[in-house]
């Protein structure tokens, strides 16, 4: 700028010295034809004027070429620091293609360490021998031929890096060759990379959409989200909203949430033919380089199949809940019908025996008391399948309990039975508090307990043995007795109902079934340990909650 | 037997009325022999369906004769019954200002809680599952008027 202005006076001071040798000629003109003779000193001063002029039409020149020779001096420079400080490696090649001047950037195709001046002047095959058997090589060649740049993209690979991909630009130079590389390995992998997850993307099971939050039109979506909403034509014409059937404004609260953060939901979409579908929504926002919200990603997993299975399952549980009601019913019929004439034939044969008692011979009296103790055992057995059926069926309180409190109560209803044996029994001083049905726990020690009784060595003195333990999740009660035991074989049988593994005419063989069924309702498990002759182990566990349900 | 008691007993014992309402002959005859042992001066009538504890009730058909079928001063009531169902009798005994005020004791096989909260709340007075025993059974419904006409005060009208 500065540089021009100067020029520009140049330029002025020489259009004035020339007005003035033109003024001081016409006036020597006019000088002329009005004396008719010449003025030695106007003649002089225009001799002056001209070499004036004339001198500095000289340093004019002699200036601007100086000043072209500093620019093209400087661009030159700067074009060289341009290619010298580029990241793409700038070759120059003669005809020969030998080596005439290369950039440091050329220098990372090379093995590290290499020096330019090892390079510059050898030819291209003693640089780099794998090139020849290239389709590159004869591009490079086809170009001095035909002045034709090319472009092509090439993989190399470097003995350090590995495979390096390349875009490299060709282009005749004088008579010989010039060669742009740029590296694009990292390019190449982001493209991969772009490329595979647009690809997952495209083949998703799941519907994927982009919506602008601009005007609520679809900016993306996916083949199964064009499949899924059946959209045919131009899906960048879809509103969002057109794709749900939304009565409840859900939509519009999953957006703000979305905006806010993102949202997970159910919502009911609409295809383009009307059809509903359940969907499962996630929804994020899309953010630009200035990490505004511009638009909602929604993946959406169509839930048809799964809430028809959660419809089935709980069209089956109403079912089942009604067939249980059924049979709750039907045992308490069945055992009301069978208890009335049961109590007939227990009655009558107990009137016959005390009334008429005194004219019957013992052999008459002793079918009587068959008669009574079959009566007495079939009540028994009424009864612990209606204690079955309810143990399975009758909702569940949860109460806080003190353990040792239900021992105590359980062995007072057996006292009885207890003193009969002569058998003992053992129990810590200290037991936990769970969270029971009272009555439940109660039977469930009752029927182990009995069970301990019932089983007991013959002659021998009973011992019976509560014992607990915890874990982290569970307390573990034991029940051991040194009874006669159980065979390992039948160990799995005996949970089972009608399962009695001795022909003792007390037992019903519901008991265990009973308190397995009581035990896995409270979510705890139970099983047993056991030897022939060895007594047996009773193990089972209640989970640790401390929830009251009433 | 009841008449020869009358001359027994002191002058102011008076004769108590239950009436059975049990579908069952055999649980009828054993219920009348529980009763019978009692030393309670009584005047037990027995009914089998809950039609026919309607009409003793309310003097309909054959019931008609005060004399011969007196109001009852406790009701012994079975659940099962055929027709007309025991909580379906209670209720119109509990609905009738006639008959409210009769102690009314459910005497049945049932031990269903479905079916006790269900007669309490009907206005059952009491709530009995038949002992299957039958030693048991005859202890327990002896205890029945004993309490009820003996310990207990009944309404006096």
């Amino acid at each position: 700028m500065h540089r021009r202005r100067l020029s520009a006076i140049n330029k002025l001071t020489l259009e004035a010295i020339g007005v003035g040798f033109l003024l001081i000629f016409l006036l020597e003109c006019f000088y002329i034809i009005t004396t008719r003779g010449i003025s030695p000193v106007l003649v002089s001063l225009d001799i002056f004027l001209s070499v004036l002029v004339m001198l500095g039409i000289a340093f004019y020149y002699m200036a601007q070429r100086a000043r072209m020779e500093r620019t093209l001096r400087e661009s030159e420079e700067k074009l060289r620091g341009f290619i010298e400080s580029s990241t793409d490696a700038f070759t120059l090649w003669d005809s020969k293609l030998n080596l005439i001047e290369a950039n440091e950037a050329s220098l990372k195709f090379h093995p590290s360490g290499t020096k330019m001046e090892n390079l510059i002047g050898k030819n291209m095959l003693d640089i780099m021998p794998d090139l020849k058997k290239t389709e590159t090589y004869d591009r490079y060649l086809e170009v001095i031929k035909t002045g034709r740049p090319f472009f092509i993209n090439d993989v190399i690979t470097h003995p350090e890096f590995g495979n390096m991909h390349l875009a490299v630009k060709t282009f005749k130079v004088g008579d010989g060759l010039g060669v742009i590389t740029i590296d694009v390995t990292e390019l190449k992998k982001v493209e991969e990379s772009m490329n595979l997850l647009s690809a997952a993307v495209k083949t998703s099971i799941d519907a994927i959409s982009v919506t602008s939050i601009g005007n609520g039109k679809l900016i993306f979506c996916n083949d199964a989200f064009l499949k899924q909403w059946r959209v045919e034509g131009d899906f960048h014409d879809l509103h969002y909203t057109d794709c749900f059937d939304d009565n409840s404004g859900i939509l519009k609260k999953s957006v703000q949430s979305t905006i806010k953060g993102g949202w997970t939901g159910e919502m009911t979409a609409k295809a383009m033919n009307g059809q509903t579908f359940p969907v499962l929504v996630t929804s994020s926002p899309v953010l630009d380089g200035n990490g505004k919200t511009f638009g909602l990603l929604n993946i959406f997993k169509d839930i048809t199949e799964r809430k028809k299975a959660e419809e089935n399952l709980c069209n089956t549980l109403k079912e089942l809940e009604a067939r249980n009601k059924e049979l709750d019913e039907y045992v308490y019929m069945m055992s009301h019908d069978l208890k009335t004439p049961l109590l007939n034939i227990q009655g009558f044969a107990s009137l016959m025996k005390k009334k008429h008692g005194d004219e019957l011979d013992e052999k008459t009296k002793h079918y009587i008391d068959t008669v009574i103790s079959g009566a007495r055992y079939l009540d028994t057995l009424l009864n612990d399948i209606l204690a079955l059926s309810r143990a399975g069926l009758s909702k569940l309180k949860s109460e806080r309990i003190e353990l040792l409190e239900t021992v105590h109560l359980s062995l007072k209803s057996l006292q009885t039975s207890i003193a009969e044996k002569g058998a003992e029994v053992l129990f810590p001083n200290e037991l936990p508090v769970v969270y029971y049905d009272p009555t439940g726990l109660r039977e469930v020690f009752i029927n182990l307990l009995s069970n301990a009784l019932e089983y007991s060595k013959q002659g021998g003195k009973p011992i019976i043995e509560i014992s607990w333990n915890e874990n982290m999740n569970e307390n573990v009660i034991l029940v051991k007795d040194n009874g006669i035991g159980i065979e390992e074989k039948y160990l799995d049988k005996i949970f089972q109902p009608f399962e009695r593994l001795s022909s003792d005419e007390n037992g019903t063989g519901l008991g265990l079934s009973i308190t397995k069924k009581i035990v896995e309702r409270h979510g705890g498990r139970i099983w047993a340990e056991s030897k022939s002759g060895e007594g047996s182990a009773f193990y089972f566990t209640i989970p640790k909650v401390t929830k009251e349900v009433k | 037997m009841d008449e020869e008691r009358v001359g027994e007993e002191p002058v102011e014992q008076k004769s108590v009325c239950i009436l059975v309402v049990e579908d069952d002959p055999g649980h009828r005859e054993l219920i009348s022999e529980a009763i019978k042992d009692t030393e309670i001066l009584n005047n037990t009538q027995l009914v089998k369906d809950g039609d026919e504890a309607l009409h003793y009730l309310y003097r309909e058909g054959e019931y008609g004769n005060e004399q011969k079928y007196p109001k009852p001063d406790l009701i012994l009531l079975d659940l099962k019954l055929p027709g007309l169902n025991g909580k379906d009798v209670l209720r119109k005994i509990k609905s009738n200002a006639e008959t409210r005020m009769i102690p009314v004791i459910i005497l049945t096989v049932s031990a269903l809680d479905k079916d006790i909260d269900e007669c309490y709340a009907l206005g059952a007075n009491g709530y009995i599952t038949k002992p299957m025993d039958f030693e048991q059974f005859v202890a327990i419904v002896k205890t029945i008027p004993f309490y009820w006409t003996f310990v207990n005060s009944l309404p006096t009208k």
